[in-house]
Protein backbone atom coordinates (compact mmCIF):
# COMPACT_ATOMS: atom_id res chain seq x y z
CA UNK A 1 0.00 0.00 0.00
CA UNK A 2 1.49 3.33 -1.04
CA UNK A 3 1.28 6.04 1.59
CA UNK A 4 0.12 9.59 1.19
CA UNK A 5 2.54 12.50 1.66
CA UNK A 6 1.07 13.37 5.04
CA UNK A 7 2.34 10.15 6.48
CA UNK A 8 5.81 10.39 5.03
CA UNK A 9 8.86 11.74 6.80
CA UNK A 10 10.44 14.74 5.13
CA UNK A 11 13.01 16.61 7.18
CA UNK A 12 15.91 18.90 6.42
CA UNK A 13 18.55 19.30 9.12
CA UNK A 14 21.74 21.34 9.14
CA UNK A 15 25.19 19.96 9.91
CA UNK A 16 24.98 20.42 13.67
CA UNK A 17 24.99 17.42 16.03
CA UNK A 18 22.18 18.98 18.07
CA UNK A 19 19.89 18.53 15.05
CA UNK A 20 19.92 14.73 15.48
CA UNK A 21 17.89 15.08 18.67
CA UNK A 22 15.29 17.18 16.86
CA UNK A 23 15.14 14.64 14.03
CA UNK A 24 14.58 11.80 16.48
CA UNK A 25 11.36 13.43 17.73
CA UNK A 26 10.10 13.64 14.13
CA UNK A 27 11.04 10.00 13.53
CA UNK A 28 9.12 9.04 16.68
CA UNK A 29 6.08 10.85 15.24
CA UNK A 30 6.50 9.16 11.85
CA UNK A 31 6.66 5.73 13.46
CA UNK A 32 3.71 6.35 15.75
CA UNK A 33 1.57 7.70 12.85
CA UNK A 34 2.07 4.32 11.23
CA UNK A 35 1.19 2.58 14.51
CA UNK A 36 4.52 0.80 14.63
CA UNK A 37 6.18 -0.16 17.91
CA UNK A 38 8.44 2.31 19.72
CA UNK A 39 11.19 -0.28 19.38
CA UNK A 40 11.17 0.41 15.64
CA UNK A 41 11.59 4.14 16.29
CA UNK A 42 14.48 3.38 18.63
CA UNK A 43 16.22 1.25 16.00
CA UNK A 44 15.68 3.75 13.18
CA UNK A 45 16.91 6.60 15.35
CA UNK A 46 20.02 4.73 16.38
CA UNK A 47 20.87 3.97 12.74
CA UNK A 48 20.17 7.56 11.65
CA UNK A 49 22.18 8.94 14.57
CA UNK A 50 25.24 6.85 13.70
CA UNK A 51 25.17 7.75 10.01
CA UNK A 52 24.41 11.45 10.51
CA UNK A 53 27.03 11.80 13.24
CA UNK A 54 29.60 10.53 10.73
CA UNK A 55 28.42 12.95 8.04
CA UNK A 56 28.26 15.97 10.36
CA UNK A 57 31.57 15.23 12.11
CA UNK A 58 33.70 14.19 9.13
CA UNK A 59 31.77 14.79 5.92
CA UNK A 60 32.51 18.41 5.11
CA UNK A 61 35.74 19.95 3.92
CA UNK A 62 34.66 23.46 5.00
CA UNK A 63 33.08 25.22 7.98
CA UNK A 64 29.96 26.23 6.08
CA UNK A 65 26.39 25.34 6.92
CA UNK A 66 25.08 22.41 4.91
CA UNK A 67 21.68 20.81 4.61
CA UNK A 68 20.99 17.11 4.94
CA UNK A 69 17.68 15.72 3.73
CA UNK A 70 16.00 12.78 5.39
CA UNK A 71 13.02 11.18 3.70
CA UNK A 72 11.03 8.26 4.98
CA UNK A 73 8.11 6.28 3.67
CA UNK A 74 6.49 2.94 4.15
CA UNK A 75 5.74 0.94 1.06
CA UNK A 76 4.00 -2.37 1.58
CA UNK A 77 5.81 -3.88 4.54
CA UNK A 78 9.05 -1.98 4.11
CA UNK A 79 10.19 1.18 5.88
CA UNK A 80 12.48 3.08 3.51
CA UNK A 81 14.62 5.95 4.81
CA UNK A 82 16.82 7.99 2.52
CA UNK A 83 19.60 10.33 3.65
CA UNK A 84 21.04 12.80 1.17
CA UNK A 85 24.05 15.02 1.91
CA UNK A 86 26.40 17.16 -0.15
CA UNK A 87 29.53 16.20 1.79
CA UNK A 88 32.64 14.42 0.59
CA UNK A 89 32.05 11.25 -1.36
CA UNK A 90 31.90 8.55 1.26
CA UNK A 91 30.30 5.14 1.35
CA UNK A 92 29.92 4.26 5.05
CA UNK A 93 29.23 0.63 4.25
CA UNK A 94 32.71 0.13 2.88
CA UNK A 95 34.02 0.38 6.43
CA UNK A 96 35.30 -3.00 7.53
CA UNK A 97 33.18 -4.83 10.07
CA UNK A 98 34.80 -4.43 13.47
CA UNK A 99 36.47 -7.40 15.10
CA UNK A 100 34.49 -7.54 18.34
CA UNK A 101 37.03 -9.92 19.83
CA UNK A 102 39.91 -7.54 19.23
CA UNK A 103 41.50 -5.65 22.13
CA UNK A 104 39.57 -2.48 22.91
CA UNK A 105 42.22 -0.08 21.71
CA UNK A 106 42.25 -1.72 18.29
CA UNK A 107 38.55 -1.14 17.67
CA UNK A 108 37.79 1.95 15.64
CA UNK A 109 34.76 3.82 17.02
CA UNK A 110 33.37 4.59 13.55
CA UNK A 111 33.33 0.89 12.73
CA UNK A 112 31.23 0.21 15.81
CA UNK A 113 28.64 2.76 14.70
CA UNK A 114 28.27 1.18 11.27
CA UNK A 115 28.09 -2.24 12.90
CA UNK A 116 25.12 -0.95 14.93
CA UNK A 117 23.47 0.39 11.74
CA UNK A 118 23.73 -3.03 10.12
CA UNK A 119 22.14 -4.65 13.15
CA UNK A 120 19.22 -2.21 13.18
CA UNK A 121 18.53 -2.17 9.43
CA UNK A 122 17.79 -5.05 7.04
CA UNK A 123 19.16 -3.59 3.79
CA UNK A 124 21.61 -0.71 3.37
CA UNK A 125 22.46 0.92 0.05
CA UNK A 126 24.74 3.73 -1.04
CA UNK A 127 25.09 5.68 -4.23
CA UNK A 128 26.78 8.89 -5.33
CA UNK A 129 24.56 11.03 -7.53
CA UNK A 130 25.05 14.60 -8.76
CA UNK A 131 27.68 15.38 -6.13
CA UNK A 132 25.58 13.96 -3.31
CA UNK A 133 25.84 10.94 -1.06
CA UNK A 134 22.60 9.00 -0.93
CA UNK A 135 22.17 6.33 1.70
CA UNK A 136 19.05 4.19 1.64
CA UNK A 137 17.96 2.15 4.64
CA UNK A 138 15.29 -0.53 4.33
CA UNK A 139 13.71 -2.19 7.29
CA UNK A 140 10.88 -4.66 7.39
CA UNK A 141 7.80 -3.61 9.31
CA UNK A 142 7.68 -5.87 12.35
CA UNK A 143 4.93 -8.43 11.87
CA UNK A 144 4.26 -9.24 15.51
CA UNK A 145 3.78 -6.60 18.10
CA UNK A 146 1.12 -5.75 20.63
CA UNK A 147 -0.53 -2.44 19.88
CA UNK A 148 1.48 0.66 19.18
CA UNK A 149 3.71 0.60 22.23
CA UNK A 150 5.92 -2.34 23.19
CA UNK A 151 8.00 -0.36 25.65
CA UNK A 152 6.85 1.56 28.66
CA UNK A 153 9.73 3.98 28.37
CA UNK A 154 10.16 6.63 25.72
CA UNK A 155 12.01 5.73 22.57
CA UNK A 156 14.72 7.94 21.19
CA UNK B 1 26.01 12.22 51.46
CA UNK B 2 29.15 14.33 51.16
CA UNK B 3 31.16 15.49 48.18
CA UNK B 4 28.27 15.54 45.74
CA UNK B 5 28.74 17.52 42.57
CA UNK B 6 26.08 17.99 39.97
CA UNK B 7 26.03 19.25 36.43
CA UNK B 8 23.02 19.37 34.19
CA UNK B 9 22.68 19.91 30.47
CA UNK B 10 19.41 20.48 28.66
CA UNK B 11 19.27 19.65 24.94
CA UNK B 12 16.61 18.63 22.40
CA UNK B 13 16.76 15.17 23.87
CA UNK B 14 17.32 15.68 27.57
CA UNK B 15 20.53 14.50 29.12
CA UNK B 16 21.81 14.97 32.61
CA UNK B 17 24.64 13.59 34.66
CA UNK B 18 25.24 13.49 38.37
CA UNK B 19 28.31 12.29 40.23
CA UNK B 20 28.26 11.25 43.87
CA UNK B 21 30.63 9.48 46.23
CA UNK B 22 29.54 6.50 48.27
CA UNK B 23 31.93 4.37 50.33
CA UNK B 24 34.93 5.52 48.33
CA UNK B 25 33.27 4.76 45.00
CA UNK B 26 32.37 7.31 42.36
CA UNK B 27 28.78 6.81 41.22
CA UNK B 28 28.07 8.53 37.92
CA UNK B 29 24.35 8.52 37.07
CA UNK B 30 23.58 9.27 33.44
CA UNK B 31 20.03 10.09 32.40
CA UNK B 32 18.31 10.54 29.08
CA UNK B 33 20.16 10.48 25.79
CA UNK B 34 23.88 9.98 25.25
CA UNK B 35 24.83 10.69 21.66
CA UNK B 36 27.68 12.50 19.93
CA UNK B 37 26.22 15.80 21.11
CA UNK B 38 26.06 14.90 24.81
CA UNK B 39 28.87 12.32 25.06
CA UNK B 40 31.53 15.00 25.78
CA UNK B 41 29.75 15.82 29.08
CA UNK B 42 29.85 12.15 30.04
CA UNK B 43 33.50 11.98 29.04
CA UNK B 44 34.31 15.00 31.20
CA UNK B 45 32.54 13.45 34.19
CA UNK B 46 34.65 10.29 34.02
CA UNK B 47 37.81 12.26 33.28
CA UNK B 48 37.16 14.41 36.31
CA UNK B 49 37.03 11.32 38.54
CA UNK B 50 40.21 9.87 37.06
CA UNK B 51 42.06 13.15 37.43
CA UNK B 52 41.02 13.19 41.10
CA UNK B 53 42.49 9.73 41.52
CA UNK B 54 39.11 7.98 41.70
CA UNK B 55 39.42 4.81 39.66
CA UNK B 56 36.55 2.83 41.17
CA UNK B 57 33.60 4.00 39.14
CA UNK B 58 30.00 2.82 38.86
CA UNK B 59 28.02 4.17 35.91
CA UNK B 60 24.37 3.97 36.87
CA UNK B 61 22.25 3.73 33.70
CA UNK B 62 18.83 3.06 35.21
CA UNK B 63 17.48 6.32 33.71
CA UNK B 64 19.42 6.07 30.46
CA UNK B 65 17.02 5.96 27.51
CA UNK B 66 19.44 5.89 24.64
CA UNK B 67 23.14 5.57 23.87
CA UNK B 68 24.95 5.62 20.54
CA UNK B 69 28.47 4.48 19.67
CA UNK B 70 29.74 7.94 20.64
CA UNK B 71 28.63 7.27 24.21
CA UNK B 72 29.86 3.69 24.19
CA UNK B 73 33.21 4.98 23.00
CA UNK B 74 33.53 6.93 26.26
CA UNK B 75 33.43 3.69 28.27
CA UNK B 76 36.01 2.17 25.96
CA UNK B 77 38.38 5.09 26.07
CA UNK B 78 38.84 4.90 29.86
CA UNK B 79 38.48 1.25 30.84
CA UNK B 80 42.08 0.22 30.25
CA UNK B 81 43.47 3.18 32.16
CA UNK B 82 41.29 2.65 35.24
CA UNK B 83 42.07 -1.08 35.31
CA UNK B 84 45.77 -0.36 35.08
CA UNK B 85 45.34 1.77 38.20
CA UNK B 86 43.59 -1.07 39.99
CA UNK B 87 40.09 0.27 39.48
CA UNK B 88 37.20 -0.56 37.21
CA UNK B 89 34.16 0.93 35.51
CA UNK B 90 31.09 -1.12 36.36
CA UNK B 91 27.87 -0.58 34.49
CA UNK B 92 24.48 -1.08 36.12
CA UNK B 93 20.75 -0.59 35.61
CA UNK B 94 20.52 -0.95 31.83
CA UNK B 95 16.96 -1.09 30.48
CA UNK B 96 16.43 -3.78 27.84
CA UNK B 97 16.59 -1.79 24.63
CA UNK B 98 19.68 0.14 25.77
CA UNK B 99 21.27 -3.09 26.95
CA UNK B 100 20.83 -4.51 23.45
CA UNK B 101 23.13 -1.78 22.10
CA UNK B 102 25.83 -2.77 24.60
CA UNK B 103 25.38 -6.45 23.78
CA UNK B 104 25.55 -5.97 19.98
CA UNK B 105 28.98 -4.44 20.44
CA UNK B 106 30.19 -7.18 22.76
CA UNK B 107 30.43 -5.01 25.87
CA UNK B 108 29.26 -7.76 28.16
CA UNK B 109 32.52 -9.60 27.45
CA UNK B 110 34.66 -6.64 28.46
CA UNK B 111 32.70 -4.81 31.12
CA UNK B 112 31.21 -5.93 34.37
CA UNK B 113 27.52 -5.24 33.65
CA UNK B 114 25.21 -5.85 36.60
CA UNK B 115 21.54 -5.33 37.37
CA UNK B 116 21.65 -2.55 39.92
CA UNK B 117 23.81 -0.12 41.84
CA UNK B 118 23.86 -2.24 45.00
CA UNK B 119 25.24 -5.20 43.09
CA UNK B 120 27.84 -3.00 41.40
CA UNK B 121 29.00 -1.71 44.78
CA UNK B 122 29.12 -5.23 46.18
CA UNK B 123 31.34 -6.27 43.26
CA UNK B 124 33.86 -3.61 44.24
CA UNK B 125 33.64 -4.67 47.88
CA UNK B 126 34.33 -8.26 46.82
CA UNK B 127 37.44 -7.05 44.98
Amino acid sequence: MAETGMENLNVVIINDLAEIGRLSILVDDFVSRHRLPTRTAFELNLALDELLTNVISYGYPDEMQHEIQIRGSIVDDLIVIEIEDDGREFNPFEIKEPDLKAPLVERPIGGLGIHLVRQMIDVVEYRRLDGKNIVVLKKSVPTHFHGECDDADRSH
Amino acid sequence: MSGVSKEEFIVANPFSIQTSKIDGLSIIAIEGFVDAHTAPSFENAILSEIESGNYRIVVNCEKLNYISSAGLGVFMSFIEEVREKGGDIKICGLVDKVKSTFVILGFQEIFDIVDDKTTAMQRFAAG
